[in-house]
């Protein structure tokens, strides 16, 4: 069984991801889980609450200015790397986070996710 | 087998999807669930929702019933000499657990396991070395993952007289390979030991007769084989479950107790404590019935063939590997690999993409994983529900996905 983490809706964070105007599905706030499929596996999933549509391009332009670099662009996942956070982001919203430390992971989803929400809805 | 017919069995085939239909390759994981098996669970909670095996009423003896007629079809599946030779538990981490936890151990007893066990027949006996001080050794496989005979009798020699188990899986969740109990069995045998095969992963896709294994203890889930959550068994030999103190004692476990003492219930009841899955267990009988239906030996050959193709058709994309031995040494278990990229990125692809569910990871088998730096592998396995059409379109998946990462790195060579 999953390990489920309600988390914070992303929209009401302060900081950077408020700072940047983070919209989910055209501005409507969106609620995430995060979980980790596998208890004794190295990686978090963060899951919006239904498929998004996302523009990987775009979303690979701006996580590349934020310092992001791509590993592998399959379409519809972006494997990137930023110093020591791996991570995939899907077309989906689905972002796969590869790590043991789910506070590593919440903090990777919310330095990554604003890159969605500014790109997606426009 | 008519395995479009079958099909329409399973409810959650039928769902709809925005990425395709789904393709189900984690059966090694559990299995999806035909309809009798649920219609049996719905009928628990429906008709007759209440304890078994200790109210005198009428919905009490129906509980009562189908659990002492699934016990009956369970032992002449397995092959069992007795209904009472088949203890119920969770799953079959927990009949493993069982063992552990009910041999009288004695300092400095050796157990011996192989090199790619899954945690649940390896952390046990670890657990049970740093509390009890017994030994725990493993015998290597060879390169390609398949048994080594030599291998195990050095390690079974130098036990000496000290060896007391041997606890080896049968079919490896990793990546397939059966492992030849009947002889590893004679070998400990010979040497006075004890024999538990962890046949997880071989009950749901061969047929298995417990008693020509020549174990004394086989553990299963039957989650992975059809069968309702929440349920496994442990089968022992009659002398050697005799042998086994309690694991958990209460209701049920006992025949009487007094201020100061108690008598032990007969098997299997002694290893089942307190109130059960009933929902699962009144289940039991359909799913016995559908395998026994669609036959063990039609669901081997057809997960064989579908590993044939399905190995057939990765091996063939550049960039892709598959691991362990030849596709005929693996039953219905596909371990691999894309180059450059994490097990877990392959699997979240084929799911994004095709709607394909595969497992991806270390399978809890850390301790072979390890010491090989091995991060981790894609896994697809097969079963009775899965089609050559479905495999297709597991393998344009990976093979886009392998695509895509050479186009990548030939891009970035080229910056």
């Amino acid at each position: 069984m999953p390990t489920r983490q309600r988390t914070e809706r992303p929209g009401r964070r302060a900081g950077a991801a408020a700072a940047l105007g983070l919209r989910w599905g055209g501005g409507v706030e969106r609620p995430l889980v995060l979980l980790q499929p596998c208890k004794t596996t190295a990686a978090f999933e963060a899951i919006p609450d239904s498929d998004l549509r996302l523009d990987l391009e775009a979303v690979e332009q701006r996580l590349h200015a934020a310092g992001w670099r791509t590993l592998a662009n399959a379409g519809v996942m972006l494997v990137i790397r930023r110093g020591t956070d791996d991570a995939s982001v899907f077309k989906s919203g689905k972002l796969l986070i590869k790590t043991r430390d789910a506070t590593v992971a919440q903090r990777v989803w919310t330095e990554i996710s604003p890159h969605y929400g500014a790109m997606h809805g426009r | 087998m008519d395995v479009e017919r079958l099909r329409r069995d399973f409810p959650v085939l039928s769902r709809s999807y925005p990425n395709g239909p789904l393709v189900y390759f984690d059966n090694a994981c559990s299995t999806l669930k035909p309809r009798p098996v649920i219609d049996a669970v719905r009928a628990y909670y429906e008709e007759f929702p209440v304890c078994g095996e200790r109210s005198i009423h009428r919905l009490g003896h129906e509980v009562t019933h189908r659990v002492d007629e699934g016990r009956r079809k369970l032992a002449r599946f397995l092959g069992a000499s007795s209904p009472d030779e088949v203890v119920y538990t969770k799953n079959a981490t927990e009949a493993i657990n069982l063992v552990a936890h009910g041999l009288p151990w004695t300092k400095d007893d050796v157990v011996v396991t192989t090199d790619k066990e899954h945690n649940s027949n390896w952390v046990p006996w670890l657990y049970r070395r740093d509390t009890l001080g017994i030994d725990v050794r493993q015998f290597p496989s060879r390169a390609d993952g398949t048994f080594d005979e030599a291998a195990m009798e050095r390690v079974l020699d130098a036990a000496g007289p000290r060896l007391r188990l041997v606890s080896v899986v049968h079919a490896s969740n990793a990546d397939g390979v059966v492992n030849p109990v009947e002889a590893i069995a004679e070998a400990a045998h010979e040497r006075g030991a004890l024999v538990l095969v962890d046949a997880a992963q071989s009950a749901p896709h061969h047929p298995l007769d417990v008693r020509r294994l020549g174990a004394d203890f086989v553990a299963l889930s039957l989650h992975k084989m059809l069968g309702p959550s929440g349920l496994g068994v442990l089968w022992g030999r009659r002398e050697a479950m005799d042998a086994l103190g309690p694991f958990q004692l209460g209701g049920g476990t006992v025949k009487k107790s007094g201020p100061a003492s108690y008598e032990w219930q007969d098997l299997p009841n002694r290893f089942e404590a307190g109130l059960q899955n009933y929902a699962a267990l009144t289940a039991v009988p359909a799913t016995i019935d559908y395998l026994e239906r669609v036959g063990l030996a039609s669901i081997e050959a057809h997960e064989a063939r579908l590993n044939a193709q399905a190995t057939k058709r990765l091996a063939e994309i550049p960039g892709v590997q598959v691991h362990g031995p030849a596709a005929s040494q693996r039953g219905g278990i596909l371990p691999f690999t894309v180059e450059g990229l994490d097990s877990h990125d392959v699997a979240a692809f084929v799911d994004e993409r095709r709607n394909v569910a595969i497992r991806s990871g270390a399978h809890c088998v850390h301790s072979y994983f390890v010491p090989r730096g091995l991060d981790g592998w894609a896994r697809a396995s097969f079963y009775l529900y899965n089609t050559p059409a479905e495999v297709d379109a597991f393998a344009d998946a990976v093979a886009e996905l392998a695509g895509s990462v050479r186009r990548g790195v030939a891009a970035a060579g080229t910056a």
